[in-house]
């Protein structure tokens, strides 16, 4: 099943006052990378928790920043259909669909069953068999009919430190929306899941181990010390040190690339808040690289926020979308 | 409004990707940029200077953006070239965009006697004479009058110049390889270039009329050679004459265009 997200138009919300940003080219094709660019404030980061935010909305309360907007509308295509979730009073200009089933109206007021992924889950699934047609991606979502998805990394991304009692039995239940988070309870740190899949699953240890060693960051190796239950990575001249005490911008590769390898399923949609966070170019290009490559073997639509033209320059200047009004 | 956030050229969207809020301003080359960039640093948080490549492409983008902009602040600065002060003027209207400087570019501005002497005395360690360093860029504009002459035909003709550092003497052999490339025969080619000389000649009388006709670009190559530059890197030259520049006080003509004129309506 294929999900894409084609447009979306936000009024009133934060910085916003009126915008609607297309994700798809001329020709109507919808971009696999959309680099979205502005200045600070111009409401980049904005965009990406509207998206989120209408995306993964069911029972639960909105978030504040959605309950104040005034409008906002995502227009998906789901297997070719076009679907769109709105959210506020409707603009004069905005013609919605006749179809009444291909709108699913958000109420900042009340829970609501009649979400998107109620939506897709109607749709006819099709046997998403992930690990025959794209091996090494999402290993523990393969059993049973598992719909895209929408991956959110928002612009904090760091490891915290997790061994020894910490480590926990990898759960991976499906989230039709995930959200990234930093917290050190967060039971499916990098840390855990590689200690657990040591212990629990080699063979897919290996295949994990290996992803990264591919990776290559300036010839560091990544090993499982057992008796600690901890994540080391040996340096090229043999020293040792834990996840966590890679720099920066080592973990922000680390965890975009291990985690879009732990949780990606085709055709899903992927959103990352500055990309570039502590990158060095060298290291933007082979992150931006990795994730084209990573493209190739199992698609996704990519959506990303930057304040780097290196970036922009790889993915495509028709990729760019710039907020900052002019 | 709804603001529609779409695709642009790819040239617009380096620049708008670069510019965030700030004010756009295009101009010809990278020199130039280099030497906005330092005359302004202070204030590259409200402006930021992009180099287009060329004339041609400098009111291609500026079009565009301002075919695409609402808030409309975008300009350009380019070189005067051949234009009459009419147009000059012209360019300065309150509604403008596109400003053309005063002098023939922007290293005429680079060529003057106060930051050429700064930086001279720098290099040497000595007192340079201004008076001395005056006359002998009114006798380097003298020497040059035949090629500016022709570069002025090109200009007119749009014939494409010949490179900044080509031979400056002797006469007939600049005329003769001018007959070729205007596809004239020289007797031709020497009635259109002595007229361009006349109106040149007319303009050498002081160095601030000079710098309205004289290549700058043609000044700066062959300044660079004889008023005691010659060991030094063409680039090194150039930052340190830009440095001059704002050292002894950035030119009038700069500070109205981008101050009173840009900052102020922008």
């Amino acid at each position: 099943m294929k999900l894409e997200l084609r447009s979306i138009r936000v009024k009133n919300c934060g910085p916003l006052d009126d915008v609607r940003v297309e994700f798809y080219d001329d020709q109507g094709k919808t971009l696999p990378v959309c680099v979205l660019a502005g200045a600070n404030g111009s409401g980049k980061t904005t965009l990406l928790e509207v998206i989120v935010g209408m995306a993964r909305h069911s029972g639960s309360r909105l978030p504040s920043r959605l309950r104040n907007l005034e409008y906002a509308q995502l227009d998906f295509l789901i297997e070719g259909q076009e679907y769109s979730v709105v959210l506020g009073e409707k603009p004069s200009d905005v013609v919605l669909s006749a179809n009444e089933m291909s709108i699913i109206h958000i109420s900042k007021d009340r829970p609501s069953s009649n979400t998107l992924l109620n939506r897709i889950m109607k749709q006819d699934l099709q046997q998403q068999n992930v690990e025959r047609e794209f091996p090494g991606f999402a290993p523990h979502l393969v059993n049973g009919n598992r719909p895209p998805s929408i991956l959110y990394f928002p612009h904090t991304r760091s490891l915290e430190p997790v061994s020894g009692a910490q480590v926990t039995k990898e759960k991976l239940p499906y989230e039709f929306v995930h959200r990234f988070d930093v917290v050190r309870s967060f039971s499916g740190s990098l840390n855990s899941y590689l200690v657990w899949l040591d212990y629990a699953e080699p063979e897919q240890f290996k295949a994990a181990q290996s992803f990264l060693n591919e990776l290559d960051f300036e010839g560091k190796t990544f090993h499982v010390q057992r008796k600690t239950l901890d994540v080391i990575v040996r340096t090229r001249d043999g020293h040792e040190h834990k996840l966590h005490e890679l720099s920066s911008g080592e973990q922000n590769l680390l965890i975009l690339l291990m985690e879009l390898r732990r949780r990606l399923l085709p055709h899903s949609i992927v959103l990352i808040d500055e990309i570039e966070n502590s990158l060095h170019p060298a290291y933007q290009h082979k992150l931006a690289q990795a994730l084209l490559k990573m493209q190739q073997m199992i698609p996704f639509q990519l959506i990303v926020t930057t304040h780097s033209w290196e970036i922009a320059e790889i993915f495509g200047a028709s990729a760019v979308r710039v907020l900052t009004k002019f | 409004m709804t603001h529609a956030i779409t695709s642009h050229s790819p040239e617009l969207t380096e620049i708008l990707f670069k510019a965030g809020g700030r004010i756009v301003v295009l101009v010809e080359g990278v020199d130039d940029q280099y030497a906005f960039r330092q005359w302004f640093d202070d204030r590259l948080t409200e402006v930021e200077f992009f180099e287009c490549g060329g004339i041609i492409q400098v009111e291609k983008l500026l079009a565009e953006f301002l075919a695409q902009s609402s808030m409309k602040r975008g300009y350009a600065i380019i070189d005067r070239d051949f234009r009459t002060e009419e147009q000059v003027e012209e360019s300065r209207q309150p509604e403008s965009h596109c400003f053309v400087l005063r002098r023939y570019s922007l290293e005429n501005y680079l060529m003057d006697v106060r930051p050429i002497c700064m930086e001279l005395e720098v290099v040497s360690g000595k007192k340079v004479d201004a008076v001395e360093i005056e006359k002998q860029l009114l006798a380097l504009c003298q020497r040059l009058k035949t090629i500016c002459a022709i570069q002025w035909v090109c200009w007119e003709k749009r014939v494409l110049y010949w490179p900044d550092g080509y031979d400056i003497e002797p006469r007939e052999m600049l005329i003769e390889k001018a007959a070729k490339d205007f596809g004239c025969s020289p007797v031709e080619a020497e009635t259109l270039i002595a007229e361009k000389e006349d109106l040149i000649v007319a303009r050498l009388t002081d160095l601030k009329t000079a710098h309205t006709v004289i290549s700058g670009k043609r000044l700066f190559h062959w300044g660079k050679r004889e008023l005691g530059f010659d060991k030094l890197d063409k680039d090194h030259v150039r930052r340190m004459l830009v440095r001059g520049v704002k050292q002894a006080g950035l030119p009038d003509d700069v500070k109205i265009i981008v101050v009173d004129s840009i900052f102020a309506t922008a």
